[in-house]
């Protein structure tokens, strides 16, 4: 049957209909995400999520028109949005910080200017506070006291790269 | 081969179950929306009916009673006058109510092939899944 049919016949209401654009496209969205997404799983929630979309918006959709590039085009998009989602934050690890500068052996050697609040992160560090615990002594955000930190600790490496 | 068949069956079930919310809503939606105004037009049109009879206002239909010239002659005028007790508000809401409901149901009209294949469809696919 004619793809222009079918889409008019699922328009009026036939949704068994439906099944033969299923069928039909089927194997090139697997294709298209076979090439881009690793998980088996992933992969057959992206295609259900493609053809699901396809039929909400389907009385919408332009009889005129090809069905394959309008799915495919709903497939990168739907693709997009996995890809955002499966982003993978890396929270910035105390440790790794304090493993990379000992404030107490690389600081003090070195004749750097501090602002009386680096000098008072220092202080705190040195007595083994956390930052959510200096944050919350200074009233700043954790990620503020962070980024106070790196700062610092670009500015020690510079110091000693002289 | 199996595997697409299944991920096939998914995609359809997914399809018919959100048909067939959709389709309950809708149906539900549609007779409170009929229910509603249907007892709205009601109550009005007895409430209008009512304050007509107390003013007495159907007196006018003794007119037809006349002569054709008599009634050819003086209907506009006693039409006005009737037109002028009949109360505004009452008629308005009637008006709107008639409006809405024929809405509704030009809809339901409109839209029955589309339900009656949905509905084959469903009982299709839920026969097979049984």
């Amino acid at each position: 049957m004619d793809d222009k049919i079918i889409i008019k016949k699922i328009q009026e209401g036939e949704i068994d209909c439906f099944s033969l654009l299923v069928k039909k496209y089927l194997p090139s969205l697997r294709l298209f995400f076979l090439q881009r997404v690793k998980d088996k799983d992933d992969q057959e929630d992206l295609i259900q999520e493609t053809f699901f979309n396809f039929y909400r918006n389907i009385n919408r959709f332009n009889q005129e028109k090809e069905i394959k590039p309008y799915l495919l085009a709903i497939a990168s998009n739907r693709l997009k949005m996995f890809w955002r989602k499966s982003k993978i934050s890396v929270s910035l690890n105390e440790n790794i910080i304090d493993e990379k500068v000992d404030f107490e052996k690389d600081y003090l050697p070195l004749d750097i200017s501090l602002t009386p609040k680096e000098q008072k992160i220092i202080h705190f560090l040195k007595e083994g506070y956390r930052y959510g615990e200096i944050g919350k002594m200074l009233k700043l955000k954790e990620n503020t006291i962070k980024t106070i930190i790196r700062r610092l600790r670009l500015k020690i490496k510079n110091e000693k790269s002289k | 081969m199996k595997n697409q068949n299944n991920l096939e069956k998914k995609i359809l079930k997914k399809v018919y179950f959100w048909e067939l919310k959709k389709l309950v809503f809708n149906f539900l939606i549609k007779i409170l929306l009929i229910s509603c105004s249907l007892i709205i037009l009601l109550t009005t049109v007895a409430l209008t009916f009512f304050s007509i009879a107390e003013l007495k206002s159907f007196d006018f239909l003794n007119l037809f009673q006349e002569d054709f010239e008599v009634v050819k002659k003086y209907f506009f005028d006693t039409f006005y006058v009737f037109s002028l007790e009949i109360p505004g508000e009452y008629l308005l809401i009637i008006f709107i109510t008639s409006i809405l409901l024929v809405f509704i149901i030009s809809k339901i009209f409109k839209n029955y092939y589309k339900t009656k294949n949905k509905i084959k469809s469903f009982i299709s696919f839920f026969q097979k899944k049984l």
